[in-house]
């Protein structure tokens, strides 16, 4: 029987998870290459520890099942004992549905591919690395997003306003606002707009908790639809295109 | 001494040769050292003295090296000959001499007529000349613009000018000479940074103007602080371009800034994005662009 070996490394910024995976063995020689990487955004802040290294898994097997040929023996060296728990006892006494489905996913995978071995293992510097490279390509993917899209500031240290295109469509709004104040020195805070079907969704993020562009923009906007006010982040959902969002800020802003 | 023996043929063919020698290169030097605004004759004249007298050069020479000739005509149309091939061959290589000759070619006569009525065309803003066949000048509809935009000169200096145009406000585009001091100006930097091959046409750059000045009045019209090189920084900021710690553009950054149109950190603000939003409608934002790449 043929051996693969998987080792998977992942991490979480907020919601966001992020993980990466290796596979080596006699089919896939090189070690120290990132098979594939990926994100997620969870509903909840919960098990964050746990989704980035059931997701891993997840995508290592799959890509195993693609490329295989014949049955294979998987060892996985699993860094975390709730992990390995959870792993060894199939998801029993968990009752989170993601966590449930992935389990279940992996037992599916596994067994179509062969027989799986769980290792109980440290966290490696491999499994530092592949974290490492996978929260890099994230990184950059967000910074694409930020240099694809339209940007400008509403005044000298006031708000940036980013309008994004559909490619940053799986990216939340709140996680690139927070990544937009984070690059950016000097603002009064962000405001994105993006394209959703027939509507447009604006994040209006102050960070001294004024209202004052989205007051006039509301005011000029004939498509306005809902808005829910928090704070310092604040969502305006308008019927209005986009062009004609970035065209009202103008105006709102000068 | 020499010309003793001549016969009045001989002296002929060496007063229509010799000039030859150095007329050529007469042109050249006024060529290569005048300004592309300062219209010289010279060129002009050396070229056309060249090109009729060259075939009577070659056909002199020629007949020396068949016949017996006096050895004064055929040594001095010898020299004539190699003196204007070699004035001919630096004209071909040099672009700038070459230009100048070739500008002159279809007007030789627009210095040395001085009563001569020069055509010309006076820029005001709002009012546009695109079709140089056309004298009269097309005015935007927009009476509000034009009444709240004083023209850039009186009327009285207009006549004087049309009388006398001052050489260095002047541009000569189709065959006809345009006094806009924006547009000098932009050549004038052209010139300075060696910019030939990518360089606005005068329709282009009353384009720009055009779109230009629905957002800061006055721009481009050569006291403007904005010009075409402050311009194209703009356009290269809008299409996403790092200048921030750009040393060589940073005049130009400061200036966008005091007008309003980029922010100190290189980010476009409201003007800006106006601004960039109109000169996208004229359909030129790359060509604008190019005006400062290297």
């Amino acid at each position: 029987m043929k051996k693969a070996r998987v080792r998977v490394g992942g991490g979480c910024r907020g919601r966001l998870i992020y993980y990466g995976y290796t596979v080596y063995g006699d089919k896939w020689r090189w070690m120290d290459k990132l098979e594939d990487y990926g994100y997620r955004f969870l509903p909840r802040r919960d098990k964050t520890g746990l989704t980035p290294y059931l997701y891993g898994l997840r995508s290592a097997l799959k890509k195993i099942m693609d490329e295989a040929d014949g049955q294979y023996e998987l060892v996985y060296y699993c860094p975390s004992k709730r992990l390995y728990e959870l792993l060894f006892s199939w998801g029993d006494g968990y009752r989170d549905r993601i966590i449930i489905d992935l389990v279940n996913e992996v037992k599916g995978l596994s067994n179509s591919i062969g027989y799986m071995k769980i290792v109980k293992s440290k966290i490696t510097d491999t499994e530092k690395w592949i974290r490492k490279k996978a929260e890099d390509k994230l990184t950059e993917e967000v910074e694409e997003v930020f240099r694809s899209c339209r940007s400008w500031i509403t005044s000298e240290d006031g708000y940036m306003v980013y309008i994004l295109d559909e490619s940053s469509k799986h990216m939340p709004l709140e996680y690139l606002s927070s990544m937009a104040i984070r690059k950016e020195n000097n603002i009064k805070g962000v405001i994105l707009a993006r394209s959703s079907g027939t509507v447009t969704r604006l994040l209006y993020h102050s960070l001294d908790g004024s209202k004052e562009i989205l007051d006039k923009l509301r005011k000029m906007d004939p498509g306005f639809v809902s808005e829910r006010r928090g704070t310092y982040r604040s969502l305006y959902i308008t019927r209005s295109s986009i062009d004609d969002i970035e065209e009202l800020l103008l105006e709102a802003a000068s | 001494m020499i010309l003793e023996g001549l016969s009045e043929m001989d002296v002929l063919l060496i007063l229509i040769v010799a000039p030859n020698i150095f007329l050529p290169w007469i042109g050249i030097v006024k060529a290569a050292l005048t300004r592309p605004d300062d219209y010289t004759v010279w060129p002009a004249i050396s070229l056309y003295y060249a090109l009729i007298s060259f075939t009577a050069i070659f056909l002199i020479s020629l007949s020396g090296m068949l016949t017996s000739i006096n050895p004064i005509v055929g040594l001095s149309s010898i020299i004539a000959f190699t003196s204007t091939v070699s004035a001919m061959i630096l004209v071909l290589l040099s672009e700038k001499i070459g230009d100048r000759f070739i500008e002159e070619l279809p007007k030789p006569s627009l210095q040395t007529k001085k009563n001569e009525r020069i055509q010309m065309k006076i820029y005001e803003p709002y009012i546009y000349y695109y079709e140089t066949s056309k004298n009269e000048p097309h005015s935007r509809p927009t009476e509000q613009r034009a009444s709240q935009h004083a023209p850039v000169e009186a009327p009285s200096s207009k006549k004087t000018i049309q009388e006398k145009p001052p050489s260095q406000n002047t541009v000569r585009v189709d065959g006809q000479t345009i006094m806009d001091k924006g547009y000098m100006k932009y050549l004038r930097w052209c010139e300075e940074n060696y910019r030939r091959h990518d360089r606005l046409t005068y329709t282009e750059f009353l384009k720009i103007k055009e779109a230009a000045s629905k957002i800061l009045p006055r721009i481009l019209d050569g006291d403007s602080e904005i010009g075409v090189p402050e311009l194209s920084i703009l356009v290269r900021i809008s299409l996403r371009e790092d200048l921030r710690n750009n040393a060589r553009w940073a005049e130009a950054v400061e200036k966008l800034n005091k007008s309003g149109l980029v922010s100190r950190n290189c980010k476009l603000m409201p003007r800006g994005v106006k601004m960039v939003k109109s000169l996208k409608e004229a359909g030129l934002l790359e060509k604008i662009a190019e005006q400062t790449k290297p």
